[in-house]
């Protein structure tokens, strides 16, 4: 341990007396240093942040689904950093100032794409998903001309995100016309053919559906028409039966009809046997009116004759009559059962016969058939699309045009992002002090000399008389502290030149603030 | 050669770390305090036509700027005692010691010490100059401190001393006597000997037979004479590795978190012709345990 520190000691000694060369080498390393610091350009960075909503209301209704959203976030940030849109950046800004040619135009492009980031912020309510806040963020060398670019930026990213959203709309529905024209066609042929060959085929059976559902509906009219068919018939016969038991012809017997005036007379002698009951004399109002009517009755009723005797005869039977018209009903029944059941039958019995001569037809017919069906839903499912898409797009369209918000505008740097200079200045001055030192330990290392008697002879191996300690005289003594003094100085000078540069790198930014 | 190879390994770990930290120098107990006095028992009979170095006058005396040297941060003899001077007082024992011959067998020429760098501006002189001064403190000992830094001789003006024969003319002129081309100072026991005159061919004088002779009798003029040669950078200037071949003690200095370790290999090799080079780390700032001899003797700096 003793060791140890003794080499140390000794160390460091080595290095105090290569003092000059340690503060040479500082010097000229900090020199180069804050040179290198000087000259490299200073970047500035300008920020915007802009928030662009995707969740409305009403697209939400119309499908805009959260993954679309997020896809559009991701789009937004690459068509902001695409090469197209920084060409039109620099194209647009003061940068074209530099640059003449395409090729210019490109290369300051790719350098612009290095220095632009785009970030969405984290959204604070919903961890680990991106919020509609944009950060937008351009360093270029000058404070304008960041700020310059990052405006355009956002001013192309815009209409850039609007034309795409109105673009990708219409497309869709291009797309989605041009498909169900194609289908509209396609489906009209299947029609005619389907006609033609249901005309050849299958025209004898009624009804929808494919040539066996309507072979099933014939069968099972069949079975329908055939118990009416049944029950027709019976009943017919019921009826017949009754009209061979009744005559077409019945005998009417006379009859007397009394005469109107001997019934008012009756009624009237009645009602005035009543009043006398009653004990009302002949003067009675009444029984004088009631009398004065049976004489004005009894002289009538000697005008009108006392009735008649009507004499027999023979008529039509009623009965056999109706019987006849509902036998009429019942055959004219029975003749549209058997008609349409034997319709039926022949068709049946022509698509039975087609099956067994000609089984390819039919198998022909039913995929006729299925295919029509699944274009038909195709078909149907397309017009529908369409009209959701275009409504759509309408949504998007309509409802983005008010939500592109620049919540900070692209600032003004006042000071540059980097480099960091106050900090190199430190490091610089750090690194060139470790340099010094470092040359120092190194000259010591390579070039071993004898700091005392014990290394001298250890290191060559002969006696050592002696160590002599140097005298300082006077005279040395005024040049060594001269020398030291100079030493001081030139170290407090690079720590001076360092304190000035400090200065003189915070009144530029003042000045530039 | 990479670092982790010993330069040059002499004996075990242990003795390596004994001859580095001089542990014999602890049983040796009194004896080595005086080294230069047992040299003289030793060697009397080898040299006979010595005689004794005659103190000077002292109307012979050059002065020492010592106000200049002590402002440069050297170490007067007649100053307390500092940190510097402690330091170089372990320095220099070792090197008595060797120069002595103890702890193993007498090195031949081990009282001629070259004090060497890889480059300039190490510290050469500042150690020889210092070794040179804290050894003249010894009593028993004659110091002479030879500049051979031929080409930028700085020894002279740092004392402050005028200029005149030295090294050089001594060993290009046989006429001259080397003994009289030395300059006694002021400080007791310490002679200087200039470079002299430039020379384009000083390698070439250097590595003749004629120098070898002139060094040893110089040595043998007396036995508590020691030699220090301050050399020139060896990765600049070649006399330091013919300098290395005649010296006994070569002194490497090595000025801390300065010289590298390539550069000590090369001038190592360089100074492959002497047997035993030492290594003096200069200008050490680095303390491991934060301490100097200051602190003990509250010397303060």
């Amino acid at each position: 341990m003793n060791g140890i520190y003794e080499e140390i000691r000794i160390a460091l000694h080595a290095i105090w007396q290569r003092r000059w060369l340690a503060l040479a080498v500082a010097w000229g390393v900090a020199v180069l240093g804050w040179l290198v610091i000087a000259l490299i350009p200073s970047s500035y960075t300008s920020q915007a942040r802009i928030y662009v909503q995707q969740e409305t209301v009403l697209s939400n209704q119309v499908g805009v689904t959260d993954r679309e959203q997020r896809a559009t976030m991701e789009r937004i940030r690459q068509t902001l950093a695409s090469t197209s849109n920084l060409e039109q950046v620099v194209r647009q800004t003061d940068l074209a100032e530099q640059a003449s040619t395409d090729a210019q135009v490109r290369s300051l492009a790719s350098r612009l794409r290095e220095n632009i980031t785009v970030a969405a912020q984290q959204d604070p309510n919903n961890m680990g998903q991106p919020s509609n806040v944009f950060e937008i963020s351009a360093s270029w060398n000058g404070p304008g001309l960041a700020q310059q670019i990052n405006q355009k930026l956002i001013d192309v990213f815009v209409e850039e995100n609007l034309a795409g959203s109105r673009a990708e709309a219409t497309q869709s529905v291009e797309f989605l016309d041009r498909q169900i024209t194609e289908r509209e066609t396609r489906l009209q042929q299947m029609e005619e053919r389907r006609a033609n060959f249901e005309s050849q085929f299958s025209g004898s059976l009624p009804g929808v559906g494919t040539i066996s559902q309507r072979m099933d509906q014939a069968r099972s009219e069949m079975q329908n028409i055939e118990n009416d068919l049944a029950a027709a018939q019976s009943s017919m016969n019921i009826v017949q039966a009754q009209l061979g038991g009744t005559p077409a012809t019945t005998s009417v017997p006379g009859t007397f009809v009394p005469g109107g005036g001997n019934a008012r007379l009756n009624a009237l002698q009645s009602q005035l046997a009543d009043a006398q009951a009653r004990g009302w004399t002949d003067q009675h109002p009444d029984v004088v009116a009631l009398q004065s009517q049976i004489a004005r009755a009894r002289t009538q009723g000697g005008g009108g004759g006392g009735g008649r005797q009507v004499g027999g005869s023979t008529s039509a039977n009623p009965l056999y009559t109706s019987l006849r018209s509902m036998l009429a009903d019942r055959q004219a029944a029975v003749a549209a059962l058997t008609a349409r059941r034997n319709q039926l039958r022949a068709g049946l019995e022509q698509i039975e016969d087609q099956r067994r001569t000609n089984p390819g037809a039919l198998a022909e017919q039913q995929q006729l058939d299925r295919d029509y069906l699944a274009l038909q839903t195709q078909y149907n499912q397309l017009v529908a699309d369409r009209e959701r898409v275009r409504l759509r797009g309408e949504v998007v369209t309509e409802t983005d045009s008010n939500t592109f918000r620049v919540i900070n505008p692209p600032s003004m740097p006042s000071a540059p992002a980097a480099p960091n200079r106050p900090l190199l200045l430190i490091l610089v001055l750090i690194a060139a002090i470790a340099a010094g030192i470092s040359a120092a330990f190194a000259q010591s290392q390579l070039k071993t000399t004898y700091p005392t008697a014990r290394r001298l002879g250890s290191g060559t191996g002969l006696p050592v008389l002696g160590a002599i300690s140097e005298i300082v005289n006077p005279v040395n003594r005024d040049i060594r502290r001269q020398n030291f003094r100079r030493f001081a100085g030139g170290a407090a000078a690079l720590f001076g030149v360092f304190a000035l540069l400090m200065v003189v790198e915070f009144v530029q930014r003042g000045l530039a603030a | 050669m990479n670092q982790h190879s010993s330069i040059r390994s002499s004996g075990s770990l242990l003795e390596r770390a004994a001859e580095k930290f001089d542990f014999a120098a602890a049983l040796r107990g009194v004896e080595t305090e005086f080294p230069a006095a047992e040299a003289v028992s030793v060697q009397p009979s080898t040299r006979p036509a010595v005689e004794p170095v005659s103190l000077p006058a002292s109307s012979d005396l050059v002065a020492v700027d010592r106000v200049a040297l002590a402002e440069a941060g050297f170490i007067l003899p007649d100053q307390r005692p500092g940190p510097l001077a402690e330091e170089f007082r372990i320095v220099k024992r070792q090197l008595l010691l060797r120069a002595a011959g103890e702890g193993g067998q007498p090195i031949k020429n081990g009282r001629m010490i070259l004090v060497c760098s890889a480059n300039p501006d190490e510290g050469k002189t500042f150690c020889s100059v210092n070794l040179a001064l804290s050894m003249s403190r010894e009593t028993d000992l004659d110091i002479v401190l030879v500049d051979s830094d031929l080409n930028n001789p700085e020894i002279a003006k740092l004392m402050d001393i005028e200029d005149g024969p030295g090294l050089i003319d001594a060993l290009s002129n046989p006429a001259i006597d080397i003994e009289s081309c030395l300059t006694r100072t002021d400080i007791p026991n310490l002679s200087i000997l200039r470079a002299g005159r430039r020379t384009d061919d000083a390698t070439e004088l250097l590595a003749s037979q004629r120098t070898r002779t002139m060094i040893e009798d110089m040595l043998n003029r007396s036995p508590t004479r020691i030699a220090i040669f301050d050399s020139p950078p060896a990765l600049s200037a070649s006399p330091a590795s013919v300098l290395a071949m005649l010296a006994g003690q070569t002194v490497m200095v090595v000025k801390a978190d300065k010289t590298s370790e390539a550069e000590l290999r090369e001038a190592l090799g360089l100074l492959d012709g002497c047997d035993h080079i030492q290594l003096l780390l200069n200008g050490v700032t680095f303390t491991p345990n934060g301490k100097r001899f200051s602190s003990y003797y509250g010397y303060g700096e």
